[in-house]
């Protein structure tokens, strides 16, 4: 790859080529090399050539084709796990995978040609690995703060909240901004009925969050709160 | 004292790795036997033989592993994989209260390879990532103690958050942004120990580490 291809990349972050070594590929994006012990160069092997903990182990994915939307997955071992199901027009496209770890460590996979030859190395989520991984939080953990997790999603489960609250994020930081912190927790009134609130911990005064919520209201909340059913209502907490 | 926030510690990953002076190739036992004391070893936390995968087809020799993955439960997982020439063990959302099973089960396993392996342990390193979720509170003002002034004139501008990455000889503690959870840090500790040093002084030792941590950042929560 060329440099100029590397910045023209539709990943989000240029990527260097997959360095031969540790310290090589340091060199190339300006990160320090982390010494392994026992090791001398990285390797893209499973177990020894992988330390997970040195870098955050999540994902961030950007496609060029097939997908309506980058789509989150994670990467075990040699296997790549698709949490959200892709539509069959995802055949014959290609899916790029970049490993955003912060400063220690770029990686990308590219998968071409996306067909059934590929597929089987692409599985989907077991219910075991659903559940280990709270799917009915599947999305919110990058955007909401949960309380009482165990009980948020199961709430959110019964009550299939999990696509309305991820729609409500993006009107939501028009409306705070994007550094608020969004807090779902569950709230029991005198007779027993149980509502989630997504709580705004606001930083400014209170005119200034009544007008905000407004916005929200007005923009996207008003439209959209049958959706909820009454299970789920928006407000703020100074903070 | 810095004003609390509760906090979770929504997903962790500890890795351990012991690096052997000379690598096994004359171990004592045949490699059925080896594999058999480790397996029945490893067995008490939930690992069989279905968990246990051999691959020869690896191109390097230093890159060979077996590595038997518990399997009840099999999630989170904990694997144990035994190299030439080192031992790795992997554990995600390890939490204190399995610490002393789990510890006694890796210990006996890692002595399986000392005794019917012939290994002799060179090096011991034990790296924890975790990422911690903020309750009540935005990371930023959390972290932006650890920031100077001075550091904050690096930006042209208010930074959304400042972490900090400190090393001490073979000890590196990294905070940073956690970029998986809302409003969560993510925080590393990685420290290589002496060979003859135990499990549960490793594990005395990354305790008092995230203890630290917290306490130093005000987070309340379980460990």
């Amino acid at each position: 790859m060329s440099l100029p291809q590397q910045f023209s990349s539709q990943s989000q972050q240029p990527i260097p080529p997959q360095p031969r070594t540790a310290a090589f590929a340091a060199a190339l994006s300006g990160q320090q090399p982390v010494k392994e012990v026992g090791t001398q160069p990285r390797t893209a092997l499973p177990m020894f050539g992988r330390r997970r903990s040195l870098t955050q182990p999540l994902f961030e994915v950007s496609t060029t084709g097939g997908f309506e939307e980058p789509l989150p997955l994670f990467l075990e071992e040699e296997s790549v796990i698709v949490k959200h199901r892709m539509s069959s027009e995802c055949a014959g496209k290609r899916l790029n995978i970049s490993r955003n770890t912060g400063y220690q460590e770029i990686f990308r996979i590219t998968m071409q040609h996306l067909s059934a030859h590929i597929m089987p190395q692409v599985s989907w989520n077991t219910p075991e690995q659903e559940n280990y991984r709270d799917s009915a939080l599947s999305g919110l953990d990058e955007v909401y703060v949960i309380d009482n997790r165990s009980a948020v999603a199961a709430f959110i489960k019964r009550n299939r909240l999990l696509g309305l609250l991820i729609e409500a994020w993006e009107p939501l930081s028009a409306a705070f901004g994007e550094t608020t912190v969004n807090k779902l927790t569950l709230v029991e009134d005198d007779e027993g009925f149980t509502t989630l609130f997504c709580l705004v911990l606001f930083p400014g005064g209170l005119d200034e969050a009544k007008r905000a919520l407004d916005l929200f209201d007005e923009s996207w909340w008003l439209a959209h709160a049958h959706e909820g059913a009454g299970r789920v209502n928006f407000d703020f907490e100074l903070t | 004292m810095p004003q609390t926030t509760k906090s979770e510690i929504t997903y962790s990953l500890l890795e351990y790795a012991s690096a052997f002076r000379r690598p096994i190739f004359g171990a004592p036992a045949s490699l059925g036997q080896l594999i058999g004391s480790i397996l029945d070893e490893l067995a008490p936390s939930g690992y069989t033989l279905s968990g246990v995968e051999f691959n020869l087809q690896a191109p390097k020799l230093d890159e060979f592993a077996i590595v038997f993955r518990r399997t009840i439960p099999a999630f989170p997982p904990w694997s144990f994989a035994l190299g030439f020439g080192k031992v790795n063990i992997k554990a995600e959302n390890l939490d204190w209260t399995e610490a002393e099973r789990f510890i006694s089960t890796h210990r006996a396993a890692l002595d399986a390879v000392r005794k019917k392996g012939g290994a002799e342990l060179q090096s011991q390193q034990l790296d924890v990532g975790m990422h911690i979720q903020l309750k009540d509170r935005a990371r930023k003002d959390v972290t932006s103690p650890l920031l100077s002034p001075f550091g904050a004139m690096l930006l042209d501008g208010e930074a959304d958050f400042s972490g900090v990455v400190l090393t001490q000889g073979k000890v590196i503690f990294v905070i940073d942004a956690s970029v998986g959870v809302a409003n969560g840090l993510f925080v590393r500790i990685s420290r290589e120990h002496r060979p003859d040093a135990s499990f549960e002084q490793l594990a005395e030792t990354l305790h008092n580490d995230e203890k630290r941590i917290f306490d130093v950042l005000g987070l309340e929560g379980i460990l």
